[in-house]
């Protein structure tokens, strides 16, 4: 199939819990695992011989892929859902697009949380950029607004950019994502800012580039552009079971 | 369990009169249980852990060490908090067989969030300050799992005599005194445990061969025919029960899920039990193994010389493999069945009748395997049952079949669900480790659910790791059975035929479900081979919400478990060793003199209260982040 004369495409990993390679692989960072799941995904979908979509929009996937019965297997009552959304870019089409596409993979109405992980792509300054945060933030709002997104939050960001954010925002930042390798040692203001808060700090393991720009490319033959990343987690609630977790990659010009 | 009600115990005649009648109740309780509860769903994630504690009294001036008999004064106070406020205390205290343990459990479980990870260690300290408020000066709450000179003169405080020609012991060691007396059960126990088998237990631990070591070690085989010259010679039950230990409990949501965990985490056991072992000394002397477990085994082994197969069977029915105390036999969910490669000893009416009576042949097999014991323990007011509603004949049972797992049934009229109850661990000497043990194991749980992993290798390969898991620094030096591939259930269709033909005619090759691998490969991780069950554990973790103080908490007890798999630190074990055979009173002679121990039981108490640092033990980062209550950010949240 020509990968490449589609405008649009998303590689969904599926459920990569049930990706034996990658569970024997244990250990591996974020990145290589993404890496790892796309290589997967893209070699199953290629060996699938799938009919050609119709619509101007590719999905690259796989045919043995068992998240819808994962989902299934539970009510969605007991299941918590959320998604991370890496970006570096602040059109608000991107982190609609992500938003959605995480829906319609999931089958699902509305999700738990979504984090934002929000990097300028060429970081040339350091800090962060406060102006294009609130840009997203503000289509994360609308999502919670409609009930459709019950929390949202930020992942690596400083904590007077949180603060910033949280005494601006309409919608609080419910959650803020740490970095694992920081968590023995969290500023005890941003400590007591949680606490007073009631915001949830959390730790994550991702790099700041989650994928590496060719990545995809050496995957797929074709120089398609990453326009946003997303992982998605299905937890089973007050049990501590993962039930599902994946990537969607969103790829194509913008 | 909860408070013991205190009742009247039969005497063993009559006790033994009586065992049919507690078999057939037993069974039928089951079944009217079983009918009742098991399509239980959708309950939660509930656990806790259990730690027991011996009482030591030091006398400084004479630098000597006992164990100071005050349990049952002390439990009175501490229950009393209990009594007032049942559902609002923080612990619970419950009597152990010995007059000088404690045992303390968190005062409501643990739930299913990853930040009740973060409130275990705080709770065991708060059980620790509590009951050490209690103490006198001069002594110690200690989570020890052997006492090093359990049975050796005037081990006691206050001191006490053994009375080997009456009393429920009998033993030339153990006086019937240092029996916790405030509960006829564990008397009635040792009796009819002695009575069943028709005489003393028997306990022969090879001794630690050093350079000045005496050959016969004392003169006990003078006294006892059943005593190996070249062994420490142990004759009372509370040898073994007179160890801690650490154990938990956790609560699955149905019993598939329930049947599950126990099979996957019995393959777990000896790693466990290698991993944690605790006990090298016993009676005074230095011995070859490392861990209390066949101690115990042997210390309540109630079966007959009939049934042990050295006579022929005359008036017992089987010959039975094990003690009532030992590893499980039989794995009880059905990716299990193919490797229970043990012949099970049971009775096949009760297996019948089970099966009659709609439960499946693996659960049959295993309760009528259970209920080949006698009860060993009857109260006059618990004969009669109701056996629509009560089940106290079929706990009689279950709970004096003491296996390396436990499959429990949910109990009457309740709002506890199927639970599964891991037992093989030695109990450590500081709060840090064994909140890093329990919540391993619990992660553990969590990460085998999401996966779906499979560690499941033949029962008769994890009896034999049983073993190799008590030798002398297993931890470091042994090779276990463990299952190569772990991720998948479907095994490859030429291995399934090895395991229904037995091996012999197999080329091993096609056989080999399972490989030779250290504690530190397993845990740890083997390159291009076999993950490791901490790289697992992180890789979920990395798929969780986890707040930032339980991280840095999980991250110090899966680093410190780390180090003890490597051989980076000590075990318990190793390390009592060391300072043992290094102390400048040691004779090369394997004998733990009362200065030693005095110098051994002082140093262990200041390390628990960090006093004294000992990175050799464990480690350098032993800070935890642990509190005592849970965010009320995430509380919400389950």
């Amino acid at each position: 199939m020509d990968i490449g004369s589609h405008k649009k495409c998303v590689i969904n990993t599926g459920n990569i819990l049930s990706l034996n390679d990658i569970t024997r692989k244990s250990g591996q960072n974020p990145t290589e695992e993404l890496i790892e799941a796309i290589n997967i995904t893209v070699k199953e979908f290629r060996s699938s011989n799938l009919a050609p979509t119709q619509n101007s929009k590719l999905i690259i996937h796989r045919p043995t892929d068992d998240l819808k019965a994962k989902i299934e297997e539970q009510s969605l009552a007991d299941l918590k859902i959320g998604l991370k959304v890496f970006l570096n870019d602040d059109s608000k089409v991107l982190i609609q697009e992500a938003v959605e596409e995480g829906f319609a993979t999931l089958k699902v109405p509305c999700v738990q949380n979504v984090i934002l992980q929000f990097k300028k792509d060429k970081l040339i300054e350091t800090g962060d950029d406060i102006n294009s945060l609130k840009k997203i933030w503000g289509v994360l709002e609308e999502y919670v607004k409609n009930e459709k997104i019950s929390q949202i939050g930020l992942a690596d960001v400083e904590e007077a950019t949180f603060r910033n954010v949280y005494e601006w925002a309409t919608v609080k930042p419910a959650i803020i994502q740490i970095n694992l390798a920081t968590c023995c040692v969290v500023p005890p203001t941003l400590q007591q800012f949680c606490k007073d808060n009631d915001v949830q700090l959390l730790t994550h393991s991702d790099p700041s580039e989650i994928l590496p720009k060719d990545a995809v490319g050496d995957s797929l033959g074709v120089p398609l552009p990453v326009k946003w990343i997303s992982r998605f987690l299905v937890h089973i609630i007050c049990r501590g079971v993962l039930c599902s977790k994946g990537y969607l990659i969103g790829l194509g010009e913008y | 369990m909860g408070l013991l009600t205190e009742g009247s115990p039969l005497s063993w005649e009559e006790t033994k009169e009586l065992a049919e009648h507690v078999r057939q109740h037993g069974i039928i309780q089951f079944i009217n249980l079983y009918k009742r509860l098991r399509d239980r769903q959708g309950d939660i994630l509930k656990w806790g852990d259990e730690v027991e504690y011996i009482i030591v009294k030091f006398d400084n001036e004479k630098r000597q060490a006992k164990v100071s008999l005050r349990a049952q004064e002390i439990l009175t106070e501490l229950n009393k908090k209990e009594l007032e406020d049942p559902t609002g205390v923080k612990s619970l205290w419950r009597p152990e067989y010995g007059a000088y343990m404690i045992e303390g459990t968190p005062g409501k479980p643990y739930g299913g969030l990853l930040a009740h990870f973060n409130i275990v260690e705080a709770n065991m300290k708060h059980r620790r300050e509590e009951a050490t408020q209690l103490l006198k000066p001069d002594e110690c709450l200690m989570s020890l799992t052997s006492f090093p000179r359990l049975g050796c003169e005037n081990f006691t405080d206050p001191p006490s005599k053994p009375t080997p020609n009456e009393g429920a012991t009998r033993s030339l060691f153990f006086p019937d005194d240092a029996i916790f007396p405030g509960h006829p059960r564990f008397k009635t126990l040792s009796r009819n445990i002695r009575q069943r088998r028709g005489e003393k237990v028997a306990i022969n631990l090879p001794v630690y061969r050093d350079e000045n070591t005496k050959i016969p070690v004392d003169d006990s085989h003078k006294f006892s025919t059943a005593a190996l010259p070249d062994h420490v010679y142990m004759d009372a039950m509370g040898f073994g029960m007179g160890c801690c230990c650490l154990q938990l409990t956790f609560q699955a949501c149905n019993i598939t899920e329930a049947r599950t965990l126990y099979d996957q985490l019995t393959p777990l056991c000896p790693i466990m039990l290698a991993l944690t072992a605790a006990s090298p000394l016993h009676r005074g002397c230095i011995t070859d193994v490392d861990c209390r477990w066949n101690v115990i085994s042997c210390s309540v082994d109630c079966r007959t010389k009939e049934e042990r197969g050295l006579e022929s069977l005359k008036n017992n029915k089987f010959v039975i493999k094990k003690s009532r105390y030992d590893s499980i036999d039989s794995y009880l969910s059905p990716q299990g069945e193919k490797f229970n490669d043990v012949p099970l000893t049971y009775d096949p009416k009760i297996y019948q009748q089970l099966i009659d009576n709609d439960i499946d042949h693996l659960l049959a097999q295993h309760v009528a395997h259970l209920f080949i014991r006698d009860t060993v323990s009857l109260f006059s007011e618990k004969v009669h049952q109701n056996d629509e509603e009560d089940t106290d004949h079929f706990e009689n049972i279950q709970s004096t079949n003491w296996q390396t797992m436990r499959f429990k049934p949910p109990p009457p009229n309740s709002t506890i669900g199927w639970r599964v109850e891991f037992r093989p661990c030695e109990v450590q000497i500081t709060d840090f480790e064994n909140a890093a043990i329990v919540c391993f194991v619990v992660l553990l749980t969590r990460v085998i659910l999401s996966y779906n992993l499979d560690f499941l290798i033949p029962i008769s390969k994890v009896d034999e790791n049983m073993q190799n898991a008590q030798q002398r620094n297993a931890c470091k030096e042994r090779k276990f059975w463990f299952r190569k591939d772990i991720t998948t259930h479907i095994s490859p269709p030429e291995a399934n035929e090895c395991c229904k033909k037995g091996a012999t005619n197999c080329e091993p090759k096609d056989c080999e479900v399972y490989d030779c691998m250290t504690v530190d490969e397993i845990i740890n991780g083997k390159e291009g081979d076999f993950p490791g069950l901490i790289p697992l554990i992180n890789t979920y973790l990395s798929g969780m919400d986890v707040d930032a103080d339980t991280h840095c908490t999980i991250q110090q007890y899966l680093k410190f478990i780390q180090r003890r798999a490597s051989g980076e630190i000590f075990t318990t074990a190793s390390w009592i060793r060391k300072f043992v055979t290094e102390h400048p009173e040691y004779k090369l002679d394997s004998k733990v003199s009362e200065k030693i121990n005095y110098d051994l039981l002082k140093t262990i108490c200041a390390i628990e209260k960090g006093e004294m640092s000992c990175p050799e033990l464990l480690g350098y980062s032993t800070m935890s982040k642990t509190k005592e209550n849970i965010p009320t950010a995430l509380s919400k949240n389950c």
